[in-house]
Order: structure tokens, then C-alpha cells, then sequence
């Protein structure tokens, strides 16, 4: 019986329903959490065939409404990883989001674990088992869950267009109803709902207007330039609009370079800079996905508190580290954002706004202070100096200078990469 | 293949480390990372040898007891099977999965 090696690797290996639940039980005998690919479509669809959960000991605690938990089927001695609908005397009522009918009561000593993690083709799944998995929850117990995931399959599968032309109805109607314009978007609809607003020819008139250009960069903006030690070098104009910032710093001596989403920006911030006898250059680029050469700018300046058009904290960090990017060593990052919450909701209303964007598969990635400001562009009002501070640490700075909220009810910051 | 840590007198246990269960005929082990049994990215079996000798391994038999057990089930020649046991002490305890005492 001689080999050479006894053990095998048993990434192939493919344990049954039984072979899973007998490895679960020597985990929560130990305490630990097993990680494991599950089959089955009974939680689709937030929980698929092949997801890799993470299930958790309960550790003698009662499971939650709405948590999902793996146990012991009493009829049939199999695993079963199913939600819980309700508490009922000793136990507790188990229905998978997609059965027909619930599991019926699973005593406390059926109980395994709870499910703490999904992940699918790699990637975290959050939505089922967060805030919303109590709402979940009461629907399932009200069967009122399938039809209300299969209408927001059907919305899902609408163009981009029609939820911004939903967006717009929604803006017609009173204030409530009117915030669900914000909910039923997703953060690109977002940003696609503003560029719309600035490309309109009449906006695109006024921001390159001479009333507008002529102004000149405001107290606010002045005070971010005393921030920079030199007044020459590569500076990344970020929303250039029609030039009112970047003809005065051309004139300073900077190198100017704009970038707006919508071309005709561009073409009459060049064409205003040319009037002036400067010269910038512009790119046609979303900020958000701003792609240009590493290290090729000394200051990056985004204009007008355009740090709060970004939806998303995800989104905001991204763009941050691609300006770290952008930026040469020790280079400059100058922005404005807005601050304080813009409108206030009863909990109720807040409620309200989150099960519409749950169920219309929307703006699921909604954080309190977003809103639709004046109804033609997405805005997101911080509320927070350290949950600024922390954002700008993600992405890679240093905060140089910090000024918030007095008179507007906007901040300036100007950030140093490292 | 032996481990010079591993001797004849040791007693062989299975380490904190892991989790290993009887499943359907197979000895399935599953190191525990970072406080996580990932039997998605790390799951081990055992073949046939190691699992007869796992399987004898009882936290108070010393290595020379389990040949002596092993011999008394198999038609093998001792010297070999006190080279398997070692070989296969040796490696699961370079692996983490059998610690020696």
C-alpha cells in the first residue's frame, strides 16, 4: 500500500446535499464559518444556483425576520438554506424566496447557521440579506414576493431612456413622490440625467455666455487658488462648462486642459478662450471615468462642487484614486462639494423611497443626502466632516486645507497626493 | 518520503486547524483560514492508505501502535507500512493537518 502522496485536492469534488450538511454540523461544532458553493434555485433570486455563501454559527442566538439560515429540514433530515418568515412559539417558519409554499416550523435545534456572505462569478451580493431582508420577509410571508420580483425583472430589462422619462413624470408630482424620481435611477442614469440637463442647447448657452464667462473665478475659488504654492504648471480643468474658470487661470500661466460631457461645452469654452487670447486645450470625458496619461497634471480641479454630482461613495473613491493618477507626485486635487442635507423625510417617507428603489430595481446604492437638485441634476449633500475625511483618505490624500459651509452651504478642500 | 519530526513514538492528532468530517465513505478535511472553513477553494481527501491510516489515529495510539493495528487489517510487510505511516504523518503534519506530540 505504499504512494507517494495521500491527500487530495478536493476542488472537483462535489459533495451532496447530506455530505454539505454533515460538514456544517463539524463546523458550528467548532464555531467556525464554512464557505461553501450551494445548488438549487429555492432563494433565486437572491441567492442562485452555484453562489458561494458563507454560513455562520448561530452560536445559540434566535435568528432575526427576514436572516437566511441553513438547518435541518424536519421531514426530510436534509439542509436546507431557506429565510425566516416568522417566529412562531418555539420555532420558526422557513420559505425560500422562490417555494411555492413555506417549509413549515424548524425547531431551535434544527438550526445551523445564518448566511453572512454571498458571492457570485467573484463578486460580493449584498442586496437580500441587508436592511431590506425584513421587508422581504413579510412580502414572502404575503406571497406577494414572486410577482413583485417578476415586475421588477420586467423593469430591469427597460432602456435607460424610458426610467429617465419615468424620472421626469415622477418630477411633475408632489414632493414625496417627486424624491422617487431620485430612487428609480441607477448611478448611471444618474450622471446620463445630468449630462442630458447640460447638453440642452439653452444651458449650454448660458454656462458659455458672456454674463457667465466674464465673471471670473469667485472668492470661494480664489481662496482654493492661494492654496497652490506656484501659479504655472499642467492644470486639469474637471467640468470646464463654458471657461469662466479656466480663462483666468490660463491667464495666471497654467497650462489648461478642460474636460466636460458634453462637447459643445468644450468647443465654446476653446472658442471664449481663444476670445481672451488664451489657449486650452479640452477632452470630451464623463469625470467619473476620467482616463488620462499617469502623472501628467500638477493640480486637478474639479469645478462648481461637482464632487457631490457623483453618486456613490464606491464611484466618488474611484474617482479619486484616478486623479491620484492623473496627478505628478506632491500634484494638487482642488474641489468643492456640497453640504448638509438638502431635504429631510420623515422615516416613514425615507422608507417609502428605499422599498420603491428595491423594488424598481433602481438607485439601491441611495445614501441619505442624495437628492435631484432643482429637479435637473443629481446631488449628494455630505453631512459629515469625517465621512469626507475618510473618503479622501481612500482615495489616496492627504487633506491640505478644509472649509466648510460658511456662508454657502458648500465646502472647499484642496488634497495633496502622496 | 519521511519527516525527521515525525517519529515512530509520536502520537499524531489532527490540528485546531482544520475541520475533518466522515463523509459518504471519504474522510473530508477543511483547513480553517483565517477563521473560515473554505470548502469552496480548500478541501482535501485522503486516499485509500491515508484514510485507513487516519483512521486509526486516535490521540493515544503512538505511530508504532497504528502499524501494529494497521498490520493485524493488512497483507503487507511491516517495514512498508511503517514507511507509509511516516510518509503519511510526515506530510500532513508538513501541511498543517496532523500536528505530533
Amino acid at each position: 500500500m505504499s504512494e507517494s502522496s495521500f491527500i487530495r485536492s478536493g476542488g472537483e469534488l462535489r459533495l451532496s446535499n447530506l455530505g454539505q450538511l454533515e460538514l456544517l454540523r463539524g463546523m458550528v461544532a467548532r464555531g467556525v464559518p464554512l464557505r461553501t458553493t450551494v445548488r438549487g434555485f429555492s432563494m433565486a433570486p437572491f441567492i442562485r444556483d452555484e453562489d458561494v455563501l458563507t454560513i455562520t454559527p448561530l452560536n445559540g442566538r434566535a435568528p432575526r425576520l427576514g436572516e437566511v439560515v441553513a438547518f435541518v429540514q424536519p421531514d426530510t433530515g436534509r439542509l436546507a438554506i431557506h429565510r425566516v418568515i416568522a417566529a412562531v412559539g418555539a420555532g420558526w417558519l422557513m420559505r425560500g424566496d422562490n417555494s411555492p409554499e413555506p417549509d413549515g416550523i424548524v425547531p431551535r435545534e434544527n438550526l445551523l447557521g445564518v448566511v453572512t456572505r454571498v458571492e457570485r462569478n467573484g463578486r460580493d451580493v449584498r442586496l437580500g440579506l441587508g436592511a431590506e431582508r425584513g421587508l422581504i420577509a413579510l412580502l414572502l410571508r404575503a406571497n406577494a414576493l414572486t410577482p413583485l420580483v417578476y415586475l421588477a425583472w420586467r423593469i430591469r430589462r427597460i432602456p435607460m431612456s424610458i426610467r429617465i422619462t419615468l424620472a421626469r413624470r415622477l418630477i411633475s408630482l408632489g414632493k414625496l413622490v417627486q424624491s422617487l424620481a431620485l430612487m428609480v435611477m441607477k448611478p448611471d442614469d444618474l450622471v446620463e440625467f445630468s449630462r442630458q440637463t447640460y447638453a440642452r442647447s439653452h444651458n449650454v448657452a448660458s454656462w458659455a455666455g458672456d454674463q457667465t464667462v466674464s465673471h471670473g473665478l469667485r472668492p470661494e475659488e480664489l481662496a482654493l487658488v492661494e492654496q497652490l504654492s506656484a501659479r504655472c504648471g499642467q492644470l486639469l480643468l474637471l467640468g470646464v462648462g463654458g471657461g469662466r474658470e479656466a480663462i483666468p487661470l490660463a491667464q495666471m500661466g497654467f497650462d489648461v486642459t478642460g474636460v466636460d460631457f458634453v462637447p459643445a461645452m468644450i468647443e465654446a469654452a476653446k472658442a471664449n478662450a481663444a476670445r481672451a487670447s488664451v489657449r486650452i486645450e479640452g477632452i470630451v470625458q464623463e469625470i467619473s471615468r476620467l482616463d488620462v496619461p499617469a502623472e501628467s497634471f500638477d493640480v486637478v480641479w474639479l469645478l462648481a462642487a461637482m464632487y457631490s454630482c457623483l453618486p456613490t461613495r464606491a464611484r466618488r473613491v474611484a474617482f479619486l484614486r484616478r486623479v491620484h493618477h492623473a496627478l505628478k507626485p506632491g500634484g494638487h486635487f482642488l474641489c468643492q462639494f456640497h453640504w448638509g442635507a438638502p431635504e429631510q423625510f420623515s422615516r416613514k417617507a425615507e422608507w417609502v423611497r428605499r422599498a420603491f428603489a428595491l423594488f424598481t430595481l433602481g438607485n439601491r446604492t441611495y445614501e441619505p443626502g442624495d437628492v435631484l437638485w432643482g429637479n435637473v441634476e443629481f446631488i449628494h449633500g455630505f453631512q459629515s466632516e469625517d465621512e469626507l475625511r475618510a473618503e479622501f483618505a481612500a482615495g489616496g490624500f492627504r487633506v491640505a486645507y478644509l472649509h466648510i459651509g460658511d456662508p454657502m452651504p458648500r465646502g472647499e478642500v484642496v488634497l495633496v497626493k502622496e | 518520503m519521511t519527516d525527521s519530526n515525525v517519529t515512530i513514538a509520536a502520537i499524531c492528532v489532527p490540528s485546531d486547524n482544520i475541520v475533518a468530517r466522515d463523509i459518504e465513505g471519504e474522510v473530508i478535511i477543511v483547513p480553517l483560514v483565517s477563521g473560515i472553513g473554505d470548502a469552496d477553494d480548500e478541501l482535501y481527501t485522503l486516499n485509500e492508505t491515508g484514510q485507513a491510516i487516519w483512521q486509526k489515529l486516535d490521540g493515544v495510539r503512538t505511530l508504532g501502535a497504528v502499524v501494529d493495528a494497521l498490520a493485524q487489517e493488512f497483507d503487507a510487510p511491516r517495514a512498508a507500512l511503517e514507511a507509509d505511516v511516516l510518509g503519511f504523518c510526515g506530510e500532513m503534519t508538513r501541511r498543517g493537518i496532523l500536528v505530533a506530540r
